[in-house]
């Protein structure tokens, strides 16, 4: 199977291709030139360039869009917006049938949501409201959403909230966590992040209920913000890391051994 | 004209523009032409918004481009920074003008109306186009920035079934000008089984309109009673 990956030399690509690479045929693509460890196929492409994209769809199998841009208001557009509808055009003119979208959790679940509610499952109608990031994907995902109705395209969108390495529990700018506190409400390690897109590419067409189905790419945590049952039933992802330190209490001393019992 | 408005309205020079500003006449009306524009600047973009009450957001056959990317570009981002800036400058009203179009792909002969969902084809960017322009005014709406009339228009050219005639628009458009978003949810809270609490509002309101007549294609219901009144040409 070939794969397209679009702007894969961010923050989730290096997860991603070391979840794909030994089974799939890649041509990764961004604007950015990949590190010397990777030895695989690159092409040089924004993903905004609609004839590019659609080029370079040519012969592949599956496309998947880890491209984002988020602080600058005309390259979000253009990267999560646009990009979607250059991804999707180049879907149906190369009669590719299945496309991995990405996002953050608020392009579905913004604060209108997850300022009120618990449960939060990602069947829900998108609330984004107007922060830049999420509107921009969530419109993204609208393009996505369309051509997938119409020209029967399975368009499987993870979305993700907080990632952080699995060694030291660091954002990829090394912005440390602190530790034993109240969590941002789903984090996950870049390499269960890396599975899952794995996960919606292998998952078969018989386990989607429909050709657009979303999921949130997160452990179960206990505080039950977000429901991630979907995504364990469906996709068959389990993450290898559940990142407890950041939830669970240091250690202490106990006197009393029937504490939180009965 | 006591209640004059100060009413701003998007894609000066279009057809869709022209038909606004003859229903809009006795009102203060200014335009801009969004070709024209300083989008890299917030301060420019938001001075068009000074003294303004209602701005009118053309989404369909307001803008137009033969590069696909062009016209998502405007009816998205551009959208957003132009909403943005009335936001900035306490515009209290968007119209977001949009098409019944966007439900071309349902036969005639089903009771469409405001509570379908679009069903269109993506080959006519131009509906794309109108489509994401609604779900960006919609946001802004959702945020409480402004309220927000998501107004989807018949055929205002051609006499096909989905034809609305100049004079129909005008008086809903009128109408529509003083519509009071908390009387309306007083209004239903007067029904004991849908009384609330609620202080204001909703800041949403889709609408469909066209003339009445038979075999028209789209249901305006929601809007005649809104107004009490018959949407006959």
């Amino acid at each position: 199977m070939k794969i397209l990956i679009l702007g894969g030399t961010g923050m989730l690509g290096p997860w991603v291709i070391k979840a794909l690479k030994d089974k799939y045929q890649i041509l990764l693509t961004d604007i950015n030139e990949p590190p010397k460890e990777y030895q695989g196929d690159y092409l040089k492409l924004s993903v905004d360039d609609l004839d590019g994209v659609v080029k370079a769809a040519e012969g592949m199998d599956c496309i998947v869009n880890l491209a984002v841009l988020r602080h600058d208001r005309k390259l979000a557009f253009d990267v999560s917006t646009k990009g979607n509808y250059s991804m999707m055009e180049a879907a149906k003119q190369n009669n590719i049938k299945r496309v991995i979208n990405t996002g953050p959790h608020f392009q579905m679940v913004g604060p209108s949501y997850e300022e009120w509610d618990h449960n939060l499952n990602p069947d829900m109608p998108p609330q984004p409201g107007t922060r830049l990031y999420a509107i921009s994907k969530y419109l993204g995902q609208e393009i996505c959403k369309k051509y997938s109705n119409q020209f029967g395209i399975q368009v499987i969108t993870l979305l993700y909230y907080n990632m952080r390495h699995h060694l030291d529990l660091t954002t990829p700018d090394f912005e440390p966590t602190e530790m034993s506190t109240d969590m941002t409400p789903f984090t996950t390690s870049w390499i269960d992040c890396g599975e899952a897109v794995r996960c919606a590419v292998e998952v078969s067409k018989d386990k989607l209920a429909t050709n657009l189905e979303s999921f949130f790419i997160s452990p179960n945590l206990p505080h039950k913000k977000f429901n991630s049952e979907k995504t364990y039933d469906v996709l068959g992802w389990k993450p290898r890391y559940s990142l407890e330190r950041l939830w669970n209490k240091e250690l202490v001393r106990s006197n009393n051994h029937l504490e939180d019992s009965y | 004209m006591n209640n004059k408005q100060n009413i701003l309205i998007s894609s000066q020079n279009s057809k869709m523009s022209k038909i606004f500003a003859e229903c809009l006449e006795e009102h203060n009306l200014s335009y801009f032409d969004e070709k024209k524009l300083d989008f890299s600047s917030s301060n420019s973009l938001e001075k068009i918004f000074n003294n303004i009450d209602l701005y009118i957001h053309i989404g369909y056959e307001g803008f137009k481009s033969k590069d696909p990317m062009e016209m998502i570009d405007y009816h998205t981002r551009l959208t957003y920074d132009l909403l943005f800036a009335a936001g900035r400058k306490n515009v209290s009203r968007v119209f977001s003008i949009s098409s019944l179009e966007l439900f071309e792909n349902y036969e005639s002969n089903l009771t469409i109306t405001e509570n379908w969902d679009t069903d269109f084809s993506v080959k006519k960017i131009e509906l794309l186009c109108a489509y994401l322009s609604e779900n960006v005014c919609k946001e802004f709406a959702r945020d409480k920035v402004f309220e927000v009339i998501n107004l989807r228009v018949g055929n205002l050219f051609i006499k096909d079934n989905s034809f609305l005639s100049k004079s129909n628009l005008k008086n809903n458009i009128l109408n529509l000008l003083e519509i009071d978003f908390e009387e309306e949810e007083k209004k239903k809270s007067k029904n004991v089984a849908f009384i609330s609490a609620r202080k204001t509002g909703a800041s949403w309101l889709n609408l469909h309109l066209q003339d009445s007549f038979t075999g028209q294609k789209y249901l305006t219901t929601k809007i005649e009673n809104l107004f009490n009144n018959e949407s006959k040409s």
